[in-house]
């Protein structure tokens, strides 16, 4: 079928009324999911789950991919303003947008990423739309090994992000991969690290992990420290979320790779938005020509992992609609949805359903778009809650963590952990070790595991195998680049600071 | 006046069996479903739900609880609260995976009591389209001379001993590498990563109707209405490979035996329905009716023989 | 409070530890298996063993460099944590509101004063907010109220 025709059939399928309705209501469900901390995607999206059985497939998917997608936009209004990833691909986000917030930017914060993300998914959508077969294709040519290789690179890059030593950042990649290995073990059943506690079976809460490291250790550090009075009103207006020009020149370079790393991304099963948003920040930082402004509330280092979350949500659409793997447990479900209607997505399925596919495809678009509708007048809401006198505020924070984590599994051993973590947490802080790698580190752990183990066995105890094979020998060869160059530019800083003190001392 | 009378005598005949009725469930009820959404035994849970929730007038909740080949799942309702609202779907893995699996965290005999068998599916051996066997008999051949690669769906699944009862009677050489769950094992064939594959047809899905991977057989001593071409194992010669992977009913120990009673009668209810049939049938699915103590036997007898198996071929972790 | 070590060392120590614990834990009690089929120990052993080369390293580099002492907050902690640790052990016996009335009542002494109108306020927003988010729109079975006895 001609191309243009399948876009008008699209949008013909996905500006229906009831297909509109139910997208609006998907991306508003996403976006409040997304900012209230402790409200998982997984969690909103299963609870609605069973309200899709009287809609029509079209319809379903429309509706849980408006919650998918929108719950990134609505994570990194959190993220910014208190410090606290709404999802993990957030998580690299506060870095530089709680730091803008405490200077006062918050507003320009929240609506500059509000467009990179919708920047980002527009690029994937793009890519979704031409090129669905091919990259289907491609990506399976990606295998245990490469996978391995992909995520030792994100998690190096990781460890280089933070302005301080490289040594602690991958000491807490490590650290979060241990925490992330608790649990049972898949492929032996083995109970590991669980120390007789049941409830540990299926591992430490992602959500207990994030709040307790970023949320609690965060008000931990800002009580009594923190004046509302000091937010100048100025920066509430309307007005306020206007960037300056020299916001806006640096942020289409960074946009535009986030955009294309998060696209690349998307389409690997199993790897998806979190590893996108951490490597697209740690290049950015990297190609820099002022790399210290990073942590500091540089703008590249929120538009960047933005443009890649977004643009890796969409493209995860990729290998679930055309191969029928799903990428994640949130695709799993979609992919659910289509299985229950009786349509067994596949290569076949965009000649067999062209109304279905292109219909979908039409109303990310349209669920974009209402999201940037939706999103921009509310900046204003939430900027105004910073001015709540922060005794107040962080209370009711609390509550709102203390909650989040008993819902996520209706037992207080996940406060508990919220409790755990928290203290973890604030070490951390006082020991100078940065908390996102940790995150990376528990996300991506449990999967390197199972493909180093993998790749091992294929490859008959042959360690050589990762860098013998072309694609993943490419990417470990990157890996080691990154290695260096995060250690000789952590050395610079080094000296050039001891410089300074030393020429500091002599005046 | 007789008619008033009668009405009235009717309904409130109604309204109190409607009592007796609403006493159970009377709140929502969870079924745990150890596997990832989108899997063949979800998609059967997630098919059967809504009828489940008309006769009950209760919302069904699926709680996905993937790992362990089923057996992360499976602990959490071993170890749950028997109020009657807490169960468990699981296949047959139940009886394969504690084979060797032997430090798992509960008791398959006696933290979890069987309430149903609602049916099974069959399962057939794939491999890459590309893969240059033509049929099975080559493929075995080829294993003979260099060792070929076998995917499952986890360590101790029922694909894990479908292949491995399947190598034992055929002579066949074969290194197991478990993946997670059957969507990735048959991504593992299409890419090629491994070389065969016992597959449920609702995993292999459309992309064998796409021709990226090939059957080479169906596992056991029939061929099966779904493919009606592919030959069975047992034609090719290959006798005593009979394997079908079933799905259950799992409720936790101390659950109230009355409510197992009315779970029974209740899925036997559902699982007679037209249209419902008619849906899952196209996926493989032979639906069956079951009693407690009938499954009870069965996984009774089924725990002690894949244990044996396990031990005689030597399969362990 | 100030503590007159170095902040680096103490870290350094720390990963030390942590990497001992993991990779003890991980040989003892957890089968390592082969290169080619792993068992379940030998990745975090690794890992562990990683972590303690990685806590040498930083402890290493300290050596030559004057101490420096840092400060660590006490109070803050102490009451926010405590606060987290009133949630979990309140919420199952006594139920979502005396929980909620929990936090805040311990957090909020990390304010070193005690604002009773303040604190009146929160409870009470708060005990009609998140109940009306979590019970009555998302529809999750949490008890308001409970008594133990």
């Amino acid at each position: 079928m001609d191309f243009f025709q399948n876009l008008m059939l699209g949008l013909n399928v996905a500006l229906s009324l009831n297909n509109l309705f139910y997208c609006f209501l998907g991306v508003l469900i996403g976006t409040v999911v997304g900012v209230i901390p402790g409200l998982g995607v997984l969690a909103a999206i299963s609870m609605l789950f069973p309200m899709t059985f009287g809609l029509e497939p079209t319809t379903a998917l429309i509706m849980l991919a408006g919650i998918w997608y929108g719950t990134t936009y609505g994570g990194s209004t959190a993220s910014i303003l208190l410090n606290l990833p709404g999802t993990p691909a957030n998580a690299i986000t506060c870095l530089d947008g709680f730091a803008m917030a405490k200077q006062g930017r918050g507003a320009v914060a929240l609506f500059m990423t509000t467009i990179a993300s919708f920047f980002g998914a527009t690029v994937g959508i793009i890519l979704l739309t031409l090129f669905t077969p091919v990259i289907a294709e491609y990506a399976l040519n990606f295998r245990s090994a490469e996978y391995f290789s992909l995520m030792l690179m994100g998690l190096v890059a990781a460890s280089t992000i933070s302005s301080g030593s490289a040594i602690r950042g991958f000491a807490m990649v490590i650290l979060g991969i241990l925490i992330g290995l608790v649990g049972m073990d898949s492929q032996t059943s083995t109970l590991r690290y669980t120390f007789g506690v049941l409830g540990l079976l299926e591992g430490v809460s992602l959500i207990a992990l994030a709040m307790g490291v970023f949320g609690v250790a965060e008000i931990i550090m800002s009580v009594r420290r923190v004046r509302a009075a000091d937010i100048d009103p100025e920066t509430l207006k309307l007005r306020a979320i206007w960037p300056t020009r020299d916001d806006v020149n640096r942020s289409w370079f960074p946009m535009v790779r986030g955009s294309s790393i998060g696209s690349f991304f998307g389409t690997l099963p199993g790897t998806g938005p979190s590893i996108a948003a951490f490597l697209s920040y740690a290049i950015e930082k990297r190609i820099s020509r002022s790399p210290k402004r990073f942590g500091n509330g540089a703008i590249e280092g929120i538009m960047a992992p933005e443009a890649a979350n977004n643009a890796a949500d969409q493209t995860a659409f990729i290998p679930t609609l055309s191969l029928g793997v799903p990428g994640s447990a949130t695709m799993a479900l979609m992919l659910g949805v289509l299985m229950i209607h009786g349509i067994a997505p596949g290569p076949s399925m965009i000649t067999d359903q062209p109304e279905l596919f292109w219909g979908l495809i039409m109303s990310f678009w349209i669920g974009n778009i209402f999201l940037l509708v939706l999103n921009i007048p509310l900046i204003g809401l939430w900027v105004r809650l910073l001015t709540i006198p922060y005794h107040i505020l962080y209370p009711a924070v609390l509550v709102f963590i203390c909650i989040g984590a008993y819902t996520s599994g209706f037992s207080e051993l996940y406060v508990w952990m919220v409790f755990f973590f928290g203290v973890l947490g604030f070490l951390m802080r006082v020991l100078d070790f940065p908390g996102a790698p940790l995150l990376l580190g528990f996300v991506l752990g449990p999967l390197m595991e199972e493909h180093f183990r993998r790749a091992m066995l294929l490859s008959r105890g042959d360690f050589m195998t990762f860098f013998d094979r072309p694609i993943s020998g490419a990417i470990m060869a990157l890996t080691g680049l990154i290695l260096v160059w995060g250690i000789w530019s952590g050395q610079t800083y080094k000296n050039k600071t001891a410089q300074n003190e030393s020429s500091n001392d002599s005046t | 006046m007789k008619n008033i009378i009668t009405a009235f005598a009717l309904s409130i005949g109604m309204m109190t069996s409607g009592l007796v009725q609403s006493a159970y469930p009377d709140g929502p009820v969870t079924i745990v479903v150890p596997y990832s959404p989108s899997g063949n035994t979800d998609v059967f849970v997630r098919h059967v739900a809504p009828y489940l929730e008309k006769i009950w007038g209760q919302t069904v909740v699926i709680d996905n609880k993937p790992g362990g080949g089923s057996m992360v799942g499976t602990a959490y309702v071993a170890n749950a609260k028997p109020d009657g609202k807490t169960f468990l779907v699981t296949t047959s893995a139940f009886v394969t995976a504690p084979a060797v699996q032997l430090d798992l965290p509960f008791d398959s005999r006696k933290d979890l009591i069987p309430v149903a068998n609602v049916g099974y599916v069959s399962y057939i051996l794939v491999t890459n389209a590309n893969s240059g066997f033509k049929n099975l008999q080559e493929f075995v051949a080829a294993s003979k001379d260099s060792p070929k690669f076998a995917a499952t769906a986890g360590l101790g699944t029922t694909t894990h001993f479908a292949i491995e009862q399947f190598a034992a009677a055929s002579g066949a050489k074969v290194d197991v590498v478990h993946y997670k769950g059957g969507g990735p094992a048959v991504v593992s064939i299409m890419n090629g990563e491994a070389d065969i594959y016992g597959s449920s047809v609702s995993s292999a899905g459309k992309n064998l109707k796409a021709g990226k991977i090939r059957p080479l057989a169906v596992l056991g001593d029939e061929r099966i209405k779904a493919l009606p071409e592919v030959p069975s194992t047992r034609e090719l010669g290959y006798p005593s490979t009979e394997i079908k992977q079933w799905v259950g009913v799992f409720a936790p120990a101390g659950t109230d035996p009355a409510i197992i009673k009315k779970l029974n009668a209740d899925i036997n209810t559902v699982l007679r329905d037209e249209k419902l049939i008619a849906k899952l049938t196209p996926l493989d699915w032979t639906l069956e009716q079951s009693t407690p103590g009938g499954f009870a036997k069965q996984v009774d007898v089924e725990l002690t023989k894949w244990k044996r198996l396990a031990a005689e071929k030597g399969i362990k972790k | 409070m100030e503590i007159s070590l170095d902040r680096d060392r103490v870290g350094g120590l720390s990963l030390i530890a942590l990497g001992v614990l993991a990779t003890y834990v991980a040989i003892t009690w957890y089968p390592l298996g082969t290169p080619q089929r792993m068992g379940p120990g030998m990745f975090p052993a690794g890992l562990g063993i990683l972590l303690v080369f990685l806590g040498a390293l930083q402890f290493l580099l300290t050596l030559g460099r004057p101490v420096s002492s840092f400060k660590i907050r006490v109070y803050s902690p102490l009451f926010i944590l405590g606060g987290i640790a009133a949630f979990a052990l309140m919420i199952v016996p006594f139920g979502l509101v005396p929980a909620i009335a929990g936090v805040i009542v311990v957090s909020s002494m990390a304010e070193l004063r005690f604002r009773i109108f303040d604190i009146t306020l929160l409870i009470v927003g708060l005990s009609l907010l998140a109940p009306f988010i979590f019970s009555f729109c998302l529809g999750l079975p949490i008890d308001l109220f409970s008594w133990p006895f």
